[in-house]
């Protein structure tokens, strides 16, 4: 039934809760009715490696005996998981143009491609950010193996949607993170709460004096 | 030669061998077979995944090019043997041979397949038509002379058959008929909503799969927390049968560390 409902979450989008169930069934997988085992494990690691930590993605994915048996059926899929862990990031971008494919070919991810492929890009982004404070547009292109223009456009997408915490000093060519701490953002997210419940208070004793 | 060898048998009388019961009315479970795993083969997902694979390679709106399809390993001649599959005595569904034709773009394959014609499709359905009833009659038969059970594994016969060859709104109608059978077992009617599921996922349509699943752990739910109480209350019992006899065992230092325990 978790690899019905799994498959049923995929189909609606809800990744997150397909990738836990996913996970959960590697060891059990039985459904082959439903679909072969190879499918199970694509659709395992795709949702996984959108959700999954780095740390309990190596333990549950990279290094996940049931995994690994079917790893060379899946050469391409498994590449993008394993160069995201290791950080090469020119060998992910290249991996994931060669995944895309594969998504469109299934029938459950093929509706979904579209965001996972944008999912896999930030995340790939997000990664490589974690690292830096600031770093130039050029060395990061080098590093992803795309040309300065490419990555700019691409960033800036990322960036003006609110998908990554930094900013591009275009005169400089320079990306410069911006990563929020959490008190910041704890206080930022009390104060809008507290907003809020004023508002509403407020609402409320206006409609109690009529 | 001694006695007892290959060659020469010590016994050259005739062993006696029970004669294998030939049952002059074997059950036909052409339609409604079972694979290894318990569950039943149709529909095949991954017919619909190979539709489905079809459908981006050579329908109207492609989205895999060849270079990318030969990228996933997908054979040149696929669509056409896409359609043979459909009209092999494994699936024989004409509906979904007809949705199919419409999906792809036959122009794009420059008449590379030789398509059934309607008259064939037509005597398909025909003869799918004769099965239906043939099975109807056998669900009423059972009816009349036989139990629950058999009248049972008559309506998935023909449930099965209809997932398999038939439309799915016929399939599902099947698998309600199953399903509005009363004192049907939890477990018979778990096996009906999951097929029922599949046959919606076949078609792709999402919200009745996900109704068919929580259908599903509704009645496995009340089922599950009956088990657990059960195997709790048991455990419950038998600790306490266990701390008697520590008691027992220990004395008084015992059962007063235990009481100080708790």
């Amino acid at each position: 039934l978790k690899v019905y409902k799994a498959l049923s979450k995929l189909q609606s989008r809800d990744i997150k809760s397909a990738a836990e169930l996913l996970v959960d069934c590697i060891a059990t997988f039985s459904c082959t009715e439903l679909c072969s085992y190879r499918d199970f494990v694509i659709y395992t690691i795709i949702a996984n490696i959108i959700y999954l930590p780095r740390t309990e993605l190596k333990e549950k994915i990279i290094d996940g005996s049931e995994i690994l048996t079917v790893a060379p059926d899946i050469p391409i899929v498994f590449r993008l998981v394993k160069a995201l862990y290791q950080c090469d990031y020119k060998e992910y971008l290249d991996a994931l143009v060669e995944v895309h494919p594969i998504l469109i070919a299934d029938r459950y991810l093929q509706p979904h491609c579209g965001y996972i492929i944008r999912e896999l890009y930030v995340l790939g982004y997000k990664q490589y950010l974690d690292s830096y404070k600031s770093v130039t547009i050029e060395s990061m292109a080098k590093t992803f193996g795309v040309s300065s223009e490419y990555l700019d456009v691409h960033l800036s997408r990322f960036i003006a949607a609110g998908r990554l915490n930094a900013k591009i000093d275009k005169f400089g060519g320079v990306v410069e993170t911006n990563r929020s701490d959490l008190k910041n953002s704890q206080y930022k997210d009390m104060i809008h709460k507290g907003d809020l419940l004023l508002n509403r208070m407020q609402k409320l004793s206006r409609a109690l004096d009529v | 030669m001694p006695a007892g060898t290959w060659d020469t048998p010590c016994h050259t009388a005739k062993m006696e061998i029970d004669n294998p019961i030939q049952s002059s009315k074997k059950p036909d479970m052409k339609s409604s077979k079972i694979d290894e795993t318990g569950y039943s083969p149709y529909p095949d997902m991954n017919l619909a995944q190979s539709i489905h694979r079809v459908t981006m390679i050579s329908g109207n709106q492609p989205i895999l090019d060849h270079v990318a399809a030969s990228s996933v390993r997908l054979p040149a001649e696929y669509v056409n043997s896409i359609f043979l599959t459909l009209a092999s005595p494994q699936v024989e569904n004409p509906s979904l041979y007809r949705l199919l034709k419409q999906l792809v773009n036959s122009s794009e394959l420059n008449g590379s397949i030789t398509y059934l014609s309607s008259e064939d499709l037509d005597t398909m359905e025909n003869m799918h038509r004769s099965k239906v009833s043939s099975l109807e009659a056998k669900i009423e038969e059972a009816k009349e002379k036989s139990g629950d059970s058999e009248v049972l594994d008559a309506l998935f016969e023909l449930a099965r058959f209809a997932a398999k060859s038939l439309t799915k709104a016929e399939a599902l109608d099947a698998y309600d008929r199953i399903l509005k059978t009363p004192k049907l077992s939890s477990g018979k009617s778990m096996d009906a909503l999951m097929e029922s599921a599949r046959v919606a996922s076949f078609y792709g349509d999402v919200t009745k799969c996900e109704d068919f699943i929580s259908k599903v752990r509704i009645v496995l739910d009340p089922f599950s927390s009956c088990v657990y109480n059960f195997y709790s209350t048991f455990l419950h019992f038998n600790n306490c049968v266990i701390d008697k006899q520590n008691c027992r065992r220990w004395g008084r230092l015992g059962q007063k560390k235990q009481i100080e325990s708790l």
